[in-house]
């Protein structure tokens, strides 16, 4: 197998190449660190390279495997963290210009466990500032410059998890972890063309992440296959004494086959070619699963309620920043002033949103009750160039009915996987959404598609 | 600035503008100028940073304007029973 084979190999299959000692953990973790030092910064992908400690840690599970010791299916994968994650050794930014030396002297739960797991830590990799709270409109938003797809340089790679979806599609890491709190892990996996897996609230410690939005933040794998992130999941999750929102809740899987629904009006004022693939991943689901058509999706005010929650908790995460002047020091115009904007949300509006946010719970976990998942296209276009401001770009679609806002405002689990290519070479993605704590259905209906496509597989030319 | 959501969003200009005489009113002022209010709370931020130029004064208030205009579909539908639940949990 070539460097470039081995880089782009799903985490899974290196656990077990390493596990049968066809490779070493130290051998793969240099592969990475070369191509992190080759291709981060192309991708704006990458803060902070830490061979130091992914040598010892590489090193570490070697001698482990020696003894007899592996810890888990991930035992010597490298991987690498969006930069809002603490770890020791380096310096843990946020994305942010203000907190560029910010050092933290202990690791993540989610680090932590990726460690007992015997995973190599690799990097830091970039994000969007402040995961994009204060309101960011162009792909020039954090301290690392705009994030760049691997499949063109000229377009986005999607946020506020930019550099985990570049650094996973490049081959520059194992896998990743990102987080969401409104379409900040399901957005970059599709204009990346990667499988990532955005959590139930709950199901992962946020212990050593940043807050953004106390009740919708979820950290969650971002990797190569359907199989890889169920994998991840499963390494990350439980109950965590520093993280009293953390629970362990059973994985079950559904045994019998898949009941799929197609929400309503989901392609609807979107690019065709996303559209089109869209179709074409209708009738792979087909194959496998009885899929219906036209499941309508509850009509609330999900945009308002998202915008008040979200500036109410964001404006009180940053109140020091905002408050020392210092937004100023962020790369965005709009985030430069995004945090004193926030200082206008009323608390009555809080009231009611978190009123509104108990009854879009209750119906979209009915919407969802009757189905193992439902199913749309995870964006209504590809990725966005980078340059021009967003909301000046791709107007003639604008969008169809979506379940961003409203899955994670009722805390429920999604996936994107790569379903297709389409203008420019960018990828497009399958959204898959799931009730509480049901990813096994997610990742079992992403593994049974990815063993019918070969979307994941494909690789770009650095 | 009013006492009551009423009188404060009134004094912000976002009130609902039934009546003709409001309505002849609104339609003297620059429609896309923001209210007096949005602009007397967007240049309180200058103590936070009085480097804040009169173009970044003027987004503030714009958002400000748009903010205080949520409301009108957060309450929607609520009704004196609907509850609040101060946090957000996930029942298993």
């Amino acid at each position: 197998m070539t460097h470039d084979e081995l880089a782009f190999s799903d985490a899974t299959t290196l656990g077990k190449m390493i596990a049968a000692k066809k490779i070493s953990s130290l051998e793969l973790t240099n592969i990475y660190l070369d191509r992190l030092a080759r291709y981060g910064a192309k991708f704006g992908a990458v803060v902070t390279i830490m061979p130091e400690r992914a040598r010892a840690e590489a090193m570490a599970a070697d001698r482990a495997l020696v003894q007899g010791q592996r810890a888990s299916a991930l035992h010597g994968v490298p991987y690498g963290v969006k930069d809002l994650l603490a770890a020791t050794g380096a310096p843990t930014t946020w994305g942010a210009a203000p907190y560029r030396n910010q050092m933290f002297d202990y690791d993540a739960t989610v680090v932590a466990r990726l460690r007992a797991a015997g995973a190599v830590l690799l990097a830091k990799l970039s994000m969007v500032e402040l995961a994009g709270g204060f309101g960011y409109d162009q792909a020039d938003a954090s301290l690392t410059g705009p994030g760049r797809t691997p499949w063109n340089r000229d377009y986005w790679s999607g946020g506020s998890s930019s550099g985990p979806g570049a650094a996973v599609a490049a081959g520059l890491v194992g896998f990743a972890i990102g987080s969401e709190t409104n379409g900040s892990i399901v957005n970059p996996s599709t204009f990346c063309g990667v499988s990532g897996l955005r959590p139930t609230f709950g199901r992962v410690s946020r212990h050593g992440a940043m807050a953004l939005m106390w009740t919708s933040d979820k950290l969650g794998p971002m990797a190569r296959s359907a199989r890889d992130a169920g994998l991840i999941l499963r390494t990350i999750a439980g109950a965590d004494p520093h993280d009293a929102s953390a629970k362990s809740v059973p994985f079950r899987a559904a045994s019998r086959r898949p009941r799929i629904g197609i929400i309503a009006k989901s392609m609807d004022k979107s690019q065709p070619s996303v559209v089109a693939n869209f179709k074409r991943s209708l009738d792979v689901l087909r194959d496998f699963a009885d899929v219906t058509e036209d499941v309508p999706h509850p009509d609330f005010p999900y945009t308002e309620v998202f915008t008040a929650l979200l500036q109410g908790e964001c404006a009180s995460a940053f109140r020091d920043l905002i408050e020392s002047g210092r937004s100023k020091m962020l790369r965005s115009p709009d985030d430069k002033i995004g945090g004193y904007e926030q200082y206008a949300t009323l608390a009555v509006d809080f009231v009611d949103a978190m009123r509104q946010r108990a009854k879009i719970d209750r119906a979209v976990r009915a919407m969802i009750a009757p189905y193992d998942a439902l199913v749309h296209p995870s964006q209504s276009t590809i990725a966005y160039p980078v340059g021009p401001k967003f909301s000046k770009t791709y107007t003639q679609w604008p969008g169809a009915v979506d379940p961003v806002s409203s899955a994670n405002l009722a805390g429920i689990p999604a996936m994107s996987i790569p379903n297709g290519f389409a203008e420019h070479g960018l990828p497009t993605g399958l959204g898959i959404v799931a009730n509480a704590w049901r990813e096994p259905q997610l990742v079992a209906i992403g593994l049974a598609y990815q063993s019918r496509t070969t979307f994941h597989k494909r690789r770009p030319t650095l | 600035m009013g006492s009551t959501r009423k009188e404060f969003l009134t004094a912000a200009g976002i009130a609902a503008t039934t009546t003709a005489a409001k309505a002849e009113t609104v339609a003297k002022v620059d429609p896309k100028a923001p209210s007096p209010a949005a602009v007397e709370f967007a240049n309180r931020m200058r103590r936070f940073d009085p480097s804040l130029t009169p173009q970044q004064l003027h987004d503030i208030a714009k958002s400000n304007d748009d903010t205080w205009k949520l409301g009108a579909k957060l309450h929607k539908g609520l009704e004196n029973a609907d509850p609040m639940s101060p946090s957000f949990e996930i029942g298993e």
